[in-house]
């Protein structure tokens, strides 16, 4: 669960002005406004980037608006993908888990298995300044954390190849684990997959 | 088969035609022209001043030689390219920081006195930033005097050669480092904080690679400079004999024969290592970041 309790934050001359909302377990959220409108600005605030000035933010049921985003288990997707332009598609994908502690080869052998199954292992060692936007969204797609905790795009990004889900219905889901099943996910619309269990 | 073109016109390569030939129906921008022209103004004065010393000098190589040989030459270029890459070496460790709190700081009055400050070397004549440099680091400047009691002295020694080049250095490394910093974007720096990496972790695995082309620009240009200096190590350091002073030196004791030959070693020696370090940071940090 995601929690605003009248939150305001300053950026500058931008302001966000007492901002409460809730967001339910397995729901999907979708904030809409123009262009400038802080809808970047509050994501960036539920993963911790912005501290606020007044108010509170609440995962999970716990306070965390003073801790770092490291610590928050929120992963944030942005619109243009974010890959790291020095790391292959592979380290890219391992940083996640490379950062939770695993080492570098573990990380490659944990990350291997999840190119194949996107259908871009021949892509692992390329960097992203090389790919096609489509491989980037499937790279950028690719859960980017290694414990699901929670997962916001500014964006939806492209479901992957041949309209399988990022994880098969069925399939069992960590316990605990916020919703991270991308809203354009072809078999999520025919049954419930992970993304709806709030 | 012949070379050509549908059209009938012959492809770029065909062994029958001079290169020159094939460029002959370029359309020639006459603006372009004119500031190739002027440009030359500038690249010529450098050629034509090349040129002499290089007739002058291969005319005699046995005098060229025996100065390029001899220890006090190459004993004083060594110290200045050691001096130099100290100096920078210290630049990259304190001054990276520096660039990148500059970067990431959001623009105040502080922040600009800051500014202010990283570039005061690049506008003081040479001279007083020696003296300046003197005067804090002399045996009973503020610095020299705690300094010198633990036996670090300044005046007329290496540590004083090395800190009047990082003054006059500065400059041209924090402001390389600082560009290259803020040319990494910072949803780059959100995505590695959200995956795990602590302030220190994203900078040294995400930030610091992807600026390592400027931290590299940086500390050539910088380490230039300070083999370069003249005024600000003399008021320190006189000797150890600097290659800059050496040259000095030699002016105004042998006169313009011997220290013409040692400028010509330096000039070659310096070409040879810039062009080598260009070449080896070439291809450094360079992605293709469409991303």
């Amino acid at each position: 669960m995601i929690e605003f309790d009248q939150v305001s934050l300053a950026l500058g001359s931008f302001r966000l002005n007492d901002v409460s909302l809730t967001i339910n377990r397995g729901d999907y959220y979708f904030i809409v406004g123009p262009s400038g409108a802080g809808k970047t600005v509050i994501l960036e605030a539920i993963a911790g980037l912005h501290r606020p000035r007044r108010g509170r933010i609440l995962l999970r049921g716990e306070e965390v608006t003073s801790l770092p985003p490291e610590k928050r288990r929120v992963a944030l997707v942005y619109q243009d993908y974010s890959l790291f332009p020095h790391m292959s598609v592979i380290d890219n994908v391992g940083y996640g888990l490379r950062m939770q502690g695993m080492g570098r080869a573990d990380a490659r052998r944990e990350v291997a298995g999840l190119l194949t199954e996107f259908g871009i292992a021949h892509l692992a060692d390329r960097y992203p300044g090389t790919l096609s936007g489509g491989e980037q969204q499937r790279r950028a797609a690719l859960s980017p954390r290694s414990d699901n905790a929670g997962e916001v795009h500014p964006r939806p990004a492209a479901a992957p190849p041949g309209g399988r889900p990022y994880h098969r219905p069925g399939e069992p889901r960590p316990q605990g684990s916020a919703p991270a099943c991308h809203p354009d996910c072809g078999d999520h619309r025919r049954e419930p997959c992970g993304g709806r269990r709030g | 088969m012949k070379a050509e073109t549908l059209s009938g016109d012959r492809l770029p390569g065909d062994k029958g035609v001079l290169w020159w030939k094939e460029h002959r129906g370029w359309h020639m921008d006459r603006c372009i022209v004119w500031f190739c022209i002027m440009g030359a103004v500038i690249v010529g004065i450098t050629v034509l001043a090349l040129a002499n010393i290089a007739m002058k000098e291969l005319a005699d190589p046995a005098h060229l030689f025996k100065v390029a040989m001899s220890s006090e030459v190459i004993g004083s270029i060594l110290l200045t390219f050691g001096a130099g890459a100290n100096a920078v070496l210290l630049l990259v460790i304190f001054g990276t920081p520096l660039a990148y709190v500059l970067a990431r700081s959001s623009p105040s009055r502080f922040k600009g006195a800051v500014e202010s400050i990283v570039d005061i070397p690049l506008i003081l004549p040479h001279t007083v930033a020696g003296l300046l440099v003197y005067l804090l680091f002399m045996r009973r400047g503020w610095l020299g005097a705690p300094l010198s009691e633990i036996g670090l002295a300044f005046e007329d020694a290496y540590p004083g050669t090395v800190v009047a080049m990082l003054f006059v250095a500065s400059p041209f490394f924090i402001n390389t480092m600082r560009e290259g910093f803020e040319k990494v974007p910072t949803h780059l720096e959100n995505v590695a904080r959200t995956l795990g990496a602590g302030t220190f972790t994203t900078f040294r695995t995400v930030t610091l690679p992807l600026s390592l082309r400027h931290m590299f620009n940086g500390a050539i240009l910088a380490w230039g400079r300070a083999i370069g200096e003249f005024a600000a190590v003399i008021m320190i350091a006189y000797y150890p004999f600097i290659i800059s002073t050496l040259i000095y030196y030699s002016f105004t004791t042998d006169g313009i024969h011997t220290s013409r030959s040692i400028a010509f070693v330096v000039i070659v020696v310096s070409f040879a290592v810039f062009y080598l370090l260009r070449r080896m940071t070439r291809y450094l940090g360079r992605y293709d970041d469409r991303v």
